[in-house]
């Protein structure tokens, strides 16, 4: 019996092993198909008007405005004719040069101004320090609204009113507030036996605060410009009342203004014009997203 | 549980040192680029909007003559500019929930391990990266009254009765508005909880297991602690954006229809600039304050208390 | 290749005129315009080598855009001043304004749309009486509304470009195949949707209601035909509440009850052209551009398609017709370094209506009398539109018969008329929704006392 028995394990065994196994990736499928129901609904708030706006994208302006078809598939040959009216009776390709331009100037600017003042927050422990803090913050709250009336002086004054170089330095006022919190939090996770150690090497205090942004500076200033370049895209005022010149809008300010012109939108380049910019945008957030989200953890929860 | 939470709420190292002069030099001449530049293009040009409010200044005034509260008052008095007042908060905290409740429930799901998780994360965060204002044309061509495909969808599907106006009913143009604003929020939101999720050791988790805590109730108590105070951090900066931002509202409504939509931003550039009395546009948006204080006493709260734990 | 060379070449010329020029294939002409700047000789010398900027709207006609940027551009070639023209939306020029004023800085000429608020602004604008009066001189004087929207205490502050005629677009071939009588009042037009509203397919008709600069417009023209009065001729005081106030809204909730769709209520300027565009309205109430956008993109549907009649504009009970329009004016900012090159351009194009009405296809009326001498430029060669030419005489604006201040500027910013019919067509409510109209208004006048 024994014999038997000790025989007849191993082969339960095996057979249980099997049978834990299919269930597992039963298991697995299952919990798949649940997580992709659930995203289901997501994607598709998501997406919609993003396809739609493709669709329309490159829609003939005929077909779009038939009331009478299925508004999402093609009734005539989809066009790349806004595509080119973009480019070719717009200054979208200098839009876009001055997004990039202003995102890159805009995050420099936040990152010198910035890091010193994250590090100054997170380590230096000055009395009063915190309020200083407060006060940047409190800067992020006051709507541009209220600002652009007062500031319109200070950019006259700088010369560099119809420029694009009114936004760069305009933009930093709502960049460096959230950034230097970013920042600060970023400090904070850096233990600090690395800046003792610093200092004990007599490097100073200026070398303690290089050793101290070098471990973070890559996560750290990617979200930071990650974060400038999406917080410059979302603004239309500044650069409403700040930039009337066609060659030095940003992108969605050209868009906005340059393709709806009185009674006739534009709405296929306006879409192009869109997604051009959004969707490489959202591309570059998928490779940075690990970074990004370990950044504001640290951000947040330190 | 008491471990659990000891292990999360570690206290920061605060190191206590002499303050020598030097240090403090040193300290202040980091702070100070951030609060010169801060003090230079927000402080002062607040401080000239205050003045504004307290004037009778208009867009081509020369001269402007002190008024005292005399905008405050005629702006309180006047009901579309309660409504826009009401409106404004209203919009906020609705939206503020709806953001807060999808986010988490996508952040649930964005964290579980699934192939073309990549992909899907990056259709979702598509609706924050894209500008605001084409963001809200593209949406007033969906909410169009004849070619609204969201009709054509959601009555093909039954999932919408006739043939709703979005923009032309007060209840629906204010369901409309709030609804662009969670669309390019929530993605947001959901990206910041991943954040706090991933802040949740892991070791916390598998305790709970061992303890057979069920589902919720590690929720409760072990990822609700962690994730809370950075979901708020969130929601609060989200809603300084939603308070200020100009562009749903202007490029769907402009305020439309009998003021349903009617935001005290909106409302500032109608009668400050559009009317040009500066004056009263700047108290009106300066009435934005008493509605940004809650905001302003949480987000002192959270920061000050990350300073000390 | 070759929108690349122009582009370089021509930087210090208005970019925009020569890139849109070249692309529609002159760009060889406009190099070679580069060649004989003394031809003109009429340009005082003090302006040679000076710069001039100019800000206007994007034309509801684009390519009038591209013609202007082009006017501009040879003008500074002749003169050797170098030009630059920058076009914003129509919506955004107040914003742009009160920042240019608050910065001191910006473009020199500015044009002042629609809601023109010269009570405001003229402490910083530069005096133009000199040059208004010669225009006018030599072209017959300005039409009364000039006026209204360019003159402070007898000074001219701003010159008068042109004017928006907002007049009844309507379908010459459904008013027949239903036997209606063409929309020379608006209890014909009433019957017209009616009508139309009934057959299948369906033919209704829209007028805004809503918030937009439309709304605000139309909805005083029927008013206004029915003897509605915002104030005494003086302005000071406020005669909105009549009995002609509550006939002219009783008709409107008729129109809206009877022959309208109810998308109107979240209709924005555009949707009533593109109501007439796709086949449906069987008469909007706007102006020509929604008419000249079907001319290109739908030919057969734009020759059924007639702009008001010899009547101009649809009657109510008040004998004369009561066209509300959008003034156009342009000024000179006190800031700007270059007020005599402002000056000269002004002098130039202002009086230079042919060419404005041309290029704009008819949709800019002149507001000097001389142009309305028949057969006009454009609107007289053109039977679909030849009745706009009796425009002047009756075109008003905002704040009738009292002048255009501020606190009537306040009341159509903050869609005051609008509101009040919408209260009116959801609650049925007139009494309610007049009484809260009038106390909007009345607290708005309040303030400019």
């Amino acid at each position: 019996m024994t014999a038997v028995q000790g025989h007849a394990i191993p082969l339960d065994q095996a057979a249980l092993v099997a049978a834990g196994a299919r269930r597992g990736r039963q298991r697995a499928l299952r919990r798949h198909l649940l997580v992709y129901l659930g995203l289901l609904p997501f994607i598709l708030i998501t997406v919609f008007p993003v396809v739609w706006m493709g669709i329309t994208a490159f829609k003939t302006d005929a077909d779009l405005v038939n009331p009478t078809v299925f508004p999402f598939w093609f009734h005539q040959r989809p066009t790349w004719e806004h595509f080119t009216y973009l480019f070719q009776h717009t200054y979208y390709g200098d839009w876009v040069t001055n997004t990039m331009v202003i995102a890159a100037c805009v995050s420099l600017i936040t990152l010198l101004v910035g890091v010193p003042a994250g590090y100054a927050l997170a380590r230096v422990g000055l009395p009063g320090a915190e309020n200083m803090g407060i006060g940047i913050f409190l800067g992020y709250l006051i709507p541009p609204i209220l600002l652009f009336i007062p500031l319109s002086r200070v950019v006259a004054m700088s010369h560099i009113i119809d420029t694009k170089w009114a936004l760069v330095l305009i933009y930093p006022t709502f960049t460096i507030p959230f950034c230097t919190w970013l920042l600060s939090g970023f400090f904070k996770t850096v233990p600090p036996e690395i800046e003792e150690a610093a200092q004990v090497d007599g490097c100073g205090r200026l070398g303690a605060l290089i050793r101290t942004v070098l471990p973070v500076s890559l996560a750290g200033i990617l979200t930071a410009v990650i974060f400038a370049f999406t917080l410059t895209m979302q603004d239309f005022l500044y650069s409403l009342v700040y930039v009337s010149v066609s060659d030095q809008k940003p992108v969605p300010l050209g868009v906005a203004t340059d393709l709806i012109r009185g009674d006739v939108y534009y709405w296929g380049s306006l879409m192009a014009g869109a997604l051009l910019v959004g969707v490489p945008v959202a591309i570059l957030y998928v490779f940075f997203l690990d970074q990004f989200i370990s950044g504001i953890t640290s951000a947040a929860v330190k | 549980m008491p471990d659990a939470e000891a292990i999360i709420t570690r206290p920061a190292v605060v190191r206590r040192r002499a303050f020598t002069a030097e240090r403090l030099r040193f300290g202040y001449s980091l702070l100070a680029p951030a609060v010169i530049y801060m003090a230079v293009l927000v402080g002062v040009p607040f401080f000239f909007s205050l003045y504004l409010a307290l004037s009778d200044a208009t867009v081509g005034s020369t001269s402007a003559n002190y008024v005292g509260l005399a905008n405050f008052v005629a702006v309180l008095s006047d009901a579309t500019i309660r409504q826009a007042l009401r409106n404004t908060i209203v919009f906020t905290v609705v939206a503020g929930i709806i953001k807060g409740i999808l986010g988490t429930l996508l952040a649930f799901l964005l964290i579980q391990e699934v192939s073309g998780k990549r992909l899907i994360r990056s259709l979702v965060v598509i609706p924050w990266t894209l500008p605001v204002a084409i963001s809200a044309l593209a949406w007033k061509w969906m909410y169009d009254p004849q070619f609204s495909a969201i009709n054509y969808v959601g009555t093909r599907l039954h999932l919408i009765q006739g043939w709703p106006n979005w923009l032309g009913d007060n209840f629906l143009s204010a369901v409309a508005v709030i609804s662009v604003n969670v669309w390019r929020g929530f993605p947001f939101a959901a990206i910041v909880l991943m954040a706090g999720m991933s802040a949740v050791p892991l070791e916390l988790l598998d305790a709970g297991k061992v303890d057979g805590a069920n589902f919720f109730l590690r929720y409760r108590y072990i990822v609700i602690p962690v994730i809370a105070p950075i979901l708020l951090v969130g929601l609060l900066f989200d809603t300084v954006f939603t308070l200020s931002d100009i562009s749903i509202v202007y490029l769907l409504t402009l305020g439309g229809p009998m003021g349903a939509t009617e935001i005290l931003p909106t409302k500032a550039l109608e009668i400050g600039i559009q009317a040009g009395a500066l004056g009263r546009g700047a108290a009106i948006a300066l009435m934005l304050f008493p509605i940004l204080l809650p905001v302003v006493y949480f987000l002192l709260r959270s920061l000050r208390r990350r300073e000390t734990l | 290749m070759a929108k690349r060379a122009v582009k370089q070449s021509a930087r210090t010329l208005t970019r925009r005129g020569l890139l849109t020029a070249a692309g529609a294939g002159i760009a060889g002409a406009a190099a070679t315009r580069l060649v004989a700047p003394w031809k003109a000789g009429a340009a005082p010398a003090q302006i040679r080598g000076s710069s001039l900027r100019i800000l206007v709207w994007s034309h509801f006609i684009p390519a009038y855009d591209t013609a202007f940027d082009k006017y501009a551009n040879d003008w500074g070639v002749e003169n050797a001043v170098t030009v630059r023209v920058d076009h914003i939306p129509i919506d955004q020029l107040p914003a742009r304004l009160a920042s240019e004023l608050a910065a001191g800085a910006g473009h020199d000429i500015v044009q002042h749309h629609t809601r023109i608020l010269v009570s405001q602004y003229h402490q910083q604008l530069v005096q133009l009486s000199d040059l208004a009066d010669k225009i006018g001189k030599a072209n017959g004087g300005w039409i009364p509304m000039a006026d209204q929207i360019a003159r402070v205490n007898g000074t001219w502050y701003l010159l008068p470009e042109f004017y928006i005629a907002q007049p009844m677009l309507w379908r010459t071939d459904l008013f027949k195949q239903f036997g209606l009588k063409e929309p020379s009042t608006w209890e014909n037009a009433r019957i017209a949707g009616r009508v139309g509203k009934s057959k299948t397919p369906k033919h209704d008709t829209g007028v805004q209601i809503s918030h937009c600069n439309d709304s605000d417009h139309d909805w005083r023209a029927i008013f206004y035909a029915f003897g509605v009065k915002e104030t005494d001729p003086s302005g000071k005081e406020i005669a909105w509440d009549s009995k002609e106030l509550r006939v002219a809204m009783r008709f409107g909730k008729a129109l809206y009850d009877e022959c309208m769709t109810p998308q109107v209520l979240s209709w924005d300027n555009v949707s009533d052209n593109r109501y007439l565009g796709s086949g449906v309205a069987i008469w909007i109430h706007d102006a020509i551009s929604a008419f000249r956008s079907i001319q290109n993109v739908n030919p057969d549907l734009y020759k059924k398609i007639q702009v008001a009649g010899p009547w101009i504009e649809p009657k109510g009970s008040v004998g004369r017709p009561t066209p509300v329009v959008d003034p156009v004016a342009m000024g000179i900012w006190k800031f700007s370094k270059n007020q005599a090159a402002a000056k000269a351009f002004l002098e130039k194009y202002i009086a230079d209506v042919k060419f404005s009405a041309t290029e704009s296809k008819g949709y800019n009326m002149p507001m000097l009398n001389k142009w309305y001498t028949k057969p006009m430029v454009v609107l007289g060669s053109d039977p679909t539109v030849t009745y706009l030419q009796d425009m002047g005489k009756y075109a008003l604006i905002g704040g009738y018969p009292g002048p255009y201040t501020a606190a009537v500027a306040e009341v159509f910013a903050t869609f005051v008329v609008p509101d009040m019919m919408t209260r009116y067509v959801q609650s049925n409510d007139l009494e309610g929704s007049i009484k809260w109209g009038m106390g909007q208004i009345k607290s708005i006048y309040a303030k400019y006392k």
